[in-house]
């Protein structure tokens, strides 16, 4: 009873929901009681443990499988490593600067089976008994062999490392990775320090910076530290720090085991860049661009792009319900309604508009995405977003969404992507489930939509999805974060159709529906492919 | 002695001590935001003061010293927005609390086994509420519970983990 009271007063203190009178009875309390006082300060420590370094959400069978191995030993050298860097950030920052970066390192993934993402892949020839990798995949832990080529991984803590020729990496944590041998840059912008890689010699903690790493075949390290500064961990070596301009080389064997050597390394853009990154339209699956005159079709007469089974078309009776019917049975093409501000080819011909009301309009895809299969599928679209007042109570609701379904079982489980009635970006799934971001967007302006579909037979899907506002410059990898990621879902369905919806008192414009393999084939990108990130 | 000397060495002690100071700071700090923010502080007052701390001393006494300080200046800042302990309480809890620390390792070890005993439920709300940015309001909207649910599951999981944690803490013989 005792210690129940304590817990309720004590989780109301953490969380400012306490009351006055609460809290001079919980003082009283403290002041008369040893054992409570003990009891506070063991519950405040263990509370400072979980917000400095929080546990991953693992994978249930991860965790089971550590707990029976006598214990998640993997947590404990994790949450040590992020807290050395952090401090080390921290003490450096203080330095340098007399200001404060937060020293929350790389955050923890929360499915920690997989630990990072191959954004990036150009020519490249990977050694691994599984073959090639896709631009896209997630990467569980273990080791990546890249044989020739470009590749960017990032790690779920937000540090990118861009691998050049062959190199061989093993991917250990969200926040930590272990190079064997070959050439690397590590980026880890500000949200991402702490980023440990470990080397042969040395294990390096980046400490909000850019630096490239050479590991030769006998282990010898070299460190060049581009921008920021980078802590050298290891036996001799706590807390040395190497810093911008300057680059070491660390050879246990060689007479000296660390010298100073020209600086040779190139930026992370730069040498991304050199790698030539283009759009890959020519990846693309499905397409449509609505590119037609500007008049009014009947349904049916919409049968452009490519990847699709069929023109477009109104909903059928069974998949309205009785009383359900569009308010309008239009297919309006019109011309030059967008603000296209990125470059999309297409962006400024044909689109449709949607009317007042309650519209919809469904076309069926060549090939269906199985979700009970392996995949991974992203998808784009372009939406004017009328100008409006946000939603307050007694407004109708607008709304725009792009959705998934399947034609054999149409009201069974199904993906949607678009926003709440105040813009916030949201996933909803055909039973209801509701995944909504904080994020929230201007109406009034063009909206670039980018969604990623990753489908496992035998784990949890990964549902992403991103907007960009009018004039946001498009990432030219895919970003560390999304506006909202859906947790928690399995879905089975086998999706063949593409249902556009359009809610509320204003017409709606719509265009550029892609759908591919990679982010770059479903997102424009400038010639020059400069910006990365 | 160069600067970098100098910076190097403060870094090097203060890696080694932050996790002791922030526990330090955070049990008399209420709020997460606030605790932050007064290590901030201290590690900017520590680091200003460096010459002043005299090596082959402790450093974590040098650092508590001056992580009680700022929490009470921090306190006299927030009098009139935070509901806060009163100063002679505070005292006790410091002066206990700089002990307790010395434990931090041994907590730490035991957290994460009691971690690993949990339900798998419990962990992922553990993980959620800890993740960076969560709140018990934001694992409600995500679960479609209402708040106070979610508070009263969290209260009983902190319960459970402060049993477990005291239990290993026995077994172990360790301190804490």
């Amino acid at each position: 009873m005792m210690e129940r009271e304590l817990d309720h007063w004590l989780a109301a203190l953490c969380e400012e929901t306490i009351t006055e009178e609460e809290m001079r009875v919980f003082e009283a309390r403290l002041r008369a009681d040893a054992g409570a006082r003990a009891y506070y300060l063991r519950y405040m420590q263990m509370r400072a443990l979980l917000e400095k370094f929080p546990p991953p959400a693992e994978d249930e069978e991860e965790i089971e499988a550590a707990v029976r191995a006598g214990g998640a030993r993997g947590w404990r050298g994790a949450w040590w490593g992020y807290a050395a860097a952090a401090c080390v950030a921290i003490g450096l920052t203080v330095a340098a600067q007399g200001a404060w970066v937060g020293s929350t390192g790389a955050g923890v993934g929360e499915t920690a089976e997989y630990v990072g993402t191959l954004v990036f892949s150009e020519d490249c020839v990977w050694e691994m008994p599984d073959g090639a990798l896709q631009e896209g995949q997630r990467l569980r832990k273990g080791r990546l062999h890249l044989g020739e080529g470009t590749a960017v991984v990032r790690f779920d803590g937000g540090a990118a490392l861009v691998l050049t020729g062959e190199t061989a990496l093993e991917l250990d944590s969200p926040g930590s990775g272990r190079l064997l041998f070959g050439e690397v840059v590590v980026r880890a912008d500000e949200g991402a320090e702490g980023f440990v890689l470990a080397t042969p010699e040395s294990e390096l903690v980046d400490l909000g910076t850019e630096f490239a790493v050479k590991v030769d075949s006998n282990g010898a390290t070299e460190l060049h530290v581009l921008e920021g500064e980078v802590a050298l961990r290891g036996e001799q070596r706590g807390g040395e720090v190497i810093h911008a301009g300057k680059a070491v080389r660390l050879d246990k064997r060689a007479p000296v085991s660390k010298r100073e050597v020209a600086m040779d390394a190139d930026r992370f853009d730069d040498v991304v860049r050199r790698a030539k990154p283009r759009e890959r339209r020519d990846l693309m699956w499905v397409y449509e661009g609505f590119q037609h005159e500007p008049a009014v079709y009947a349904a049916g007469d919409l049968d452009g792009g490519k990847g699709w089974a069929g023109p477009w078309r109104l909903r059928t009776e069974e998949e309205y319900g009785e009383g359900r019917a569009d308010t309008s049975t239009d297919m309006r093409i019109v011309e030059s309604k967008l603000n296209v501000t990125w470059p999309v080819k297409g962006g400024l011909l044909g689109m449709m508009e949607f009317g007042p009301g309650k519209n919809y309009r469904v076309r069926p895809l060549a090939n269906r995405f199985d979700m009970g299969k392996h995949g991974i599928r992203y998808f784009s679209f372009m939406v004017r977003e009328p100008a409006h007042r946000k939603f307050t109570p007694g407004d109708a609701r607008e709304g725009m969404r792009l959705t998934f379904r399947s034609s054999e079982d149409y009201f069974g489980e199904a993906l949607s992507f678009g926003w709440t009635h105040r813009m916030e970006p949201r996933i909803r799934t055909g039973d209801g489930r509701t995944f909504s971001s904080t994020a929230e967007y201007a109406p009034g302006q063009t909206i670039f939509c980018v969604g990623k579909v990753i489908s496992r037979p035998h784990a949890e899907d990964e549902i992403s999805f991103r907007m960009y506002a009018e004039g946001e410059e498009l990432d030219f990898v895919e970003p560390q974060s999304w506006d909202v990621q859906a947790r928690g879902l399995k879905q089975s369905a086998a999706y063949d159709l593409v249902l556009l919806s359009s809610e509320g008192e204003h017409a709606r414009i719509f265009d550029e529906i892609r759908i591919g393999p990679s982010w770059r084939s479903v997102v424009p990108i400038k010639a020059s492919g400069s910006e990365v990130e | 002695m160069t600067d970098q000397d100098r910076h190097d060495e403060f870094m090097g002690l203060f890696i080694d001590h932050q996790p002791r100071i922030y526990a330090y700071i955070r049990s008399l700090i209420p709020h997460k935001a606030d605790a932050d923010d007064v290590l901030q502080e201290t590690a900017a007052v520590l680091w200003r003061k460096f010459d002043q701390f005299e090596k082959g001393t402790h450093f974590d006494r040098w650092a508590f010293r001056t992580a009680f300080h700022q929490v009470r200046y921090f306190r006299q800042k927030k009098a009139r927005e935070r509901l806060q302990f009163g100063d002679e309480i505070l005292d006790v809890l410091a002066q206990e609390a700089e002990e307790h620390t010395e434990g931090l390792e041994d907590t730490q070890a035991a957290l994460e086994r009691c971690l690993g005993k949990l339900a798998s439920e419990d962990r992922k709300f553990v993980a959620w509420r800890f993740a960076p940015g969560g709140t018990n309001r934001g694992i409600a909207k995500r679960i479609g519970k209402s708040e106070s649910v979610v508070s009263r599951s969290m209260s009983r999981i902190y319960g459970s983990l402060m049993k477990c944690i005291s239990l290993q803490l026995k077994f172990e013989g360790g301190a804490g």
